[in-house]
């Protein structure tokens, strides 16, 4: 910037005389007319005025005018106030569950950074990148026991918790119920053990047992392996053969799995998932969860989070059985679902995502939770061969009702669940290998999921109540899934999402939509999209949408 | 201390200077108590503007709601929030520039009524009047509607923190914002310029404690986004182009809308020689300081991601750092949009009163209440108006149509500027500023006008119509005149007559005493 050629604080004196000739010829023909102007004032002369104006009707007049104004003034108070004090009140919001109002982080130990040292270094990056506030932690097989999960490093693990509590941060561990390693010292003790007196309590029945020799018939996800020392069958899960499928009719599995729980309670976790509910032998797998809620959930002061998954399909988890209070803000168990995934790039996809979300929606009031790939499945980015599906399928699974269970790896769109992390980083900088793109969908969704900000608070949770809005919109396309939310008197959004294999235009103009000003809006503005074709704010045409393969729009007024 | 600050400058429609003594130090300051000056000087608008209270009009009037709300639209460009503090630096640098022109151009031409009054001179009538017609009509009066409705909004907050104010309260409450602020202006400049300084201290108060907030946070070192190596990081992906940066500054450039201000009251600045440049120095290094801290600021308190998905930065803010203080935020905003509104009411009402002595407006609009010094027909119109666009459903529609077109005058008031030097290279200037300056706003002013055509067309292409659409009106009402029927001339008598009546108001003197 330059200075002026003179210094501001010029000397004024001077100026009198000369600021009187300030350019004569500057007088332009426009003055000119106006000097004119000014010597045909049409209205009253000083003198006049001073005369008439003064006359006691005028003063009055004045005096009537003045007062009107106050009235008026204190009318329109008056009245803002009224209308304060007498509007409803807004309603009072919700108050959640913290588990039923949180983006959930699931990672295993060994592939999001090794060890929990490097878990802990990274919790910045999931709380301040990914505005998620809950890390659940599995560990590096499929382990249950916490010797096993944290491969001795209870301090390490105890470290974890506690700084990831400073960071108002909630630390959830992983448990599978179904099976337990054959390395586990019951195990040993299960093959060993005299069954010809066997009574509940021993360990004879713990695991499942079948005598050798009639091993054919057998379910689609077990086999059964021949054990020396006991000279029988064991049932083992056919992707992980050293684990051996717990006998829930023995007392003595039972209880040790509650121990197992107790167990890691006792190290501060404030939350459990288990799985596999949906292989759980000799027992109900709603029989299961529910007395794991109530012996361990039921207590007045917890409020501790029980995640439930199954690998899908899970027909077995009924969801009305497990709902324990019929409200949406009482505690209750999550049950998992990942029928997102499951109906992507086939052919009407979004017809088939409507129906499980209003199978779900229909049949209980409580909050579910969305996940795109289990722990041990492939990432999103290498199950399609359309790279864009994955920011997709993340946008709209934060989007849809529930809590979204992020899996480590799918949110930056990796291919490989192992991240790697570039040395010496920043603590909420993002792995290497992520893809831009995914990433900033997946922040740009959570942050408004999360912080209940206002301008989205109609995505951060489902009421179910008369406030909240959720509607389908019927599109007429069975490969788009278009669906409306708000909530009480926050701005609505509209989410579109073309999870089929090809290209869609879809018609969302409808009575159930967008409105603008009672009438359904015809244009929108994109709010979040999963394609770099779409930018914030692009206003869209909601008669036509184009949406390419793979693309997620969350759309506003 | 030169002779000339103890002298006062009387001044007849930029066409002469005269300079009355005031006497004694004591009558110097009955006088600037009052606001009303001696019997013996002519009757016009007084001199009663300090520099003090030029600089609360200045701040006041640029620092409104945007910063306390939604001070996104140059991050979402930029990409990143070392980019976008560098963007916020640069807009207000170069309006700096453009006010150090506008100290220029209201130095040379002592006459208020900002750009209007300088065009009028350097161009001619018609020009200036669509400057007044888009200015009058639609600018003023629905920025003043807006300010008003969003302290309307902000105080009722805390009666309605989790749903929105109902609208009808909302707009009452906005109609009595702008009705007692009109009854202020009316009563006193003196006034008016007290409760601007007021404000304008409560709304830099409010902004301190932000930012006292946002650097403890820096000092604990919680400020991630701001560490160097950071700070340059791309947010959603977005790694600023240089149309990107453009569009970011464009932005910006709205933020500091206002910084012209006070030359639209030069005519009633004690000592303008002296104080309008003095006060443009003061105010805009001030509100672009200030700027610059909030964000950081807010970038200490929030990730960039929180600050976009934000509709209301500072209560975010105020929410997570200040605990129970936390309502400082909301009513903070009040009270600086309510000032707001106090300054769009000062400044507007003085082109209603300079457009009507030059014969642009209705004469009536040039009288000056005899009583109070204050130009209340101007000031009850411009308040009228504002009402009417409170009612109207479609004013961000029409802010949305004329958003570009300030920028349009600022243009040509420069070129004008720029022009002049060639034309009158002797004029006296007690301020001249090297050409450069204002030949490079212009190329800003030139730059802004393209991006806004190329953003929004259709919606500037409308602006452009109703700014021409003041071609006619100008023809009929003003350019014939003359040749007026009687009965018309006769009718707009009376009307004067009767307004002179009801606010007892006169117009200026038009010769010296």
């Amino acid at each position: 910037m330059g200075s002026p050629e003179k210094p501001i604080d010029v000397e004024m004196g001077d100026m009198n005389d000369e600021t009187k000739q300030l350019n004569p010829d500057v007088k332009t023909d426009s003055e000119l007319k106006e000097e004119d102007k000014e010597e045909r004032f049409t209205g009253l002369k000083k003198e006049e005025l001073m005369e008439i104006a003064n006359q006691p009707h005028w003063v009055r007049a004045r005096w009537a005018l003045f007062i009107i104004f106050w009235i008026i003034w204190v009318a329109m108070l008056a009245g803002a106030i009224f209308i304060v004090v007498t509007a409803p009140k807004c309603k009072p919001e919700p108050t959640p569950q913290w588990y039923q109002d949180v983006v959930v982080y699931e990672a295993k130990v060994n592939e999001f950074a090794q060890n929990f040292k490097g878990m802990e270094d990274h919790l910045d990056y999931v709380s301040k990148s990914l505005f998620s506030k809950a890390v659940m932690v599995a560990g590096a097989g499929k382990e249950s026991d916490p010797a096993a999960v944290t491969n001795n490093d209870d301090a390490g693990f105890e470290s974890l918790v506690k700084t990831a509590n400073d960071k108002e941060m909630k630390v959830m561990i992983d448990i599978p119920v179904d099976t337990l390693s054959t390395m586990h010292d019951n195990f040993a003790q299960s093959a060993t053990a005299a069954c010809a007196s066997d009574a509940s309590g021993m360990y004879c029945n713990f695991f499942v047992w079948k005598a050798n020799g009639s091993t054919s018939n057998t379910d689609d996800y077990a086999e059964w392996v021949y054990n020396p020392d006991r000279m029988a069958n064991y049932k083992v899960s056919k992707d992980s053969p050293n684990r051996a499928f717990l006998n829930y009719e023995s007392p003595k599995a039972w209880e040790f799995v509650k121990m197992l729980v107790k167990s890691w309670f006792d190290r501060k976790v404030d939350g459990i998932q288990i799985r596999d509910v949906g292989h759980v032998q000799n027992i109900e797998p709603n029989k299961l969860v529910k007395d794991i809620w109530e012996k361990f959930y039921t207590n007045e002061t917890s409020n501790e989070a029980l995640f439930v998954y199954s690998s899908s399909p899970n027909p077995e988890l009924n969801p009305v059985m497990l709902d324990v209070n019929n409200t949406n803000t009482g505690k209750s168990p999550m049950i998992l679902s990942d029928h997102l995934s499951s109906h992507a790039n086939l052919e009407a996809a979004g017809k088939m995502m409507r129906d499980a979300i209003e199978g779900w929606r229909n049949s209980t009031r409580q909050i579910g939770a969305n996940l795109l790939t289990p722990l041990g499945g492939s990432l999103v980015e290498t199950r399609f061969s359309n790279t864009s599906m994955g920011a997709a399928l993340n946008l709209l699974s934060i989007s849809i009702p529930g809590v979204p269970v992020i899996r480590s790896g799918d949110e930056v769109g990796a291919s490989s669940p192992v991240l790697t992390w570039e040395e010496a980083s920043d603590p909420d900088s993002a792995p290497v290998n992520s893809s831009n793109v995914v990433l900033n969908t997946v922040t740009a969704a959570t942050v408004r999921k999360v912080e209940g900000i206002q301008a989205m608070q109609s995505l951060r949770y489902d009421t179910r109540n008369e406030d909240t809005k959720f509607s389908f919109i019927d599109t007429e396309n069975n490969n788009v899934i278009a669906f409306h939310r708000k909530w009480d008197t926050k701005p609505a959004v509209l989410v579109v999402s073309n999870l089929s294999p090809s290209a869609q235009t879809v018609n969302v103009v409808s009575s159930s939509g967008l409105m603008d000003e009672k009438k359904p809006a015809q244009k929108a503005k994109v709010v979040v999209s999963s394609s770099a074709a779409f930018g914030d704010g692009d206003p869209v045409d909601l008669d036509k949408v184009n949406l390419p393969s793979g693309t997620t729009l969350i759309l506003g007024a | 201390m030169s002779d000339l600050e103890n002298n006062h400058i009387v001044r007849k429609n930029g066409k002469a200077v005269e300079l009355k003594p005031l006497k004694t130090y004591e009558e110097k300051e009955k006088y600037e108590l009052h606001g009303v000056e001696e019997s013996a000087e002519s009757f016009k608008l007084q001199r009663t503007i300090t520099v003090v209270n030029g600089v609360g009009i200045i701040v006041g009037n640029i620092i409104g709601s945007g910063i306390f709300v939604s001070p996104k639209g140059v991050l979402e460009n930029t990409g990143s929030a070392g980019m976008a503090l560098i963007v916020w630096a640069l807009c207000g640098i170069f309006s700096t520039i453009g006010a150090l022109c506008y100290a220029e151009l209201g130095t040379t031409i002592l006459e208020s009524g900002g750009d209007y009054a300088y065009i009028l001179k350097i161009f001619g009538s018609l020009l200036a009047f669509l400057r007044l017609w888009i200015a009058v009509l639609i600018i003023y009066p629905t920025n003043q509607a807006i300010i008003a409705l969003t302290f309307a909004n902000y105080i009722t907050f805390p009666f309605f923190e989790t749903c929105l104010s109902p609208d009808v309260a909302v707009r009452l409450l906005a109609a009595v914002c702008i009705v007692i602020l009109t009854w202020v202006n009316c009563k006193s400049v003196k006034w008016a310029t007290t409760v601007q300084d007021l404000f304008t201290a409560a709304k830099l108060l409010a902004l301190v404690v932000i930012i006292i907030a946002g650097f403890v946070e820096i000092f604990k070192g919680n400020a991630t986004s701001l560490e160097v190596g950071r700070s340059m990081d791309a947010v959603g992906g977005k790694t600023a182009d240089f149309s990107q940066i453009a569009s970011a500054a464009y932005q910006g450039f709205f933020a500091y809308a206002g910084w012209n201000y006070l030359n639209f009251v030069t005519e009633e600045m004690i000592n303008p020689y002296k104080n309008l440049p003095r006060a443009i120095l003061i105010s805009m290094p001030i509100v672009t300081i200030i700027y610059l801290l909030a964000n950081i600021a807010y970038f200490a308190a929030m990730n960039p991601e929180e600050l976009l998905a934000s509709n209301a930065v500072a209560v975010t803010l105020g929410n997570r750092l200040l605990g129970v203080m936390a309502w400082v935020i909301p009513i903070s905003v009040a009270l600086s949009t309510f000032g707001g509104v106090n300054g769009s009411l000062l400044v507007s009402s003085r082109i209603f009163f300079v457009g009507a002595r030059h014969g642009h407006m209705p004469e009536s609009l040039a009288l000056i209440n005899l009583n109070n010094y204050t130009p209340v027909p101007a000031l009850l119109v411009t308040s009228a108006l504002s009402l009417l666009m409170l009612v109207t459903s479609d004013m961000y529609a029409l802010i949305n149509y004329v958003g570009f077109a300030n920028w349009v005058w600022y243009g040509v008031a420069i070129a004008g500027q720029v022009y002049w030097r060639f034309k009158y290279p002797d004029l006296k200037r007690p301020i001249k500023l090297n050409i450069l300056l204002p030949i490079f706003f212009c190329l800003v002013c030139i730059f802004i006008l393209v991006l806004s055509f190329k953003s929004s067309p259709i919606e500037c292409l409308t602006g452009t119509g109703i700014t021409l659409s003041g071609i006619p009106v100008y023809f009929l009402f003003v350019y014939w005149e003359k040749r007026h029927p009687d009965w018309l001339h006769k009718i707009k008598s009376d009307v004067t007559k009767f307004i002179q009546k009801v606010c007892y108001a006169l117009p200026q003197d038009t010769h010296e005493d």
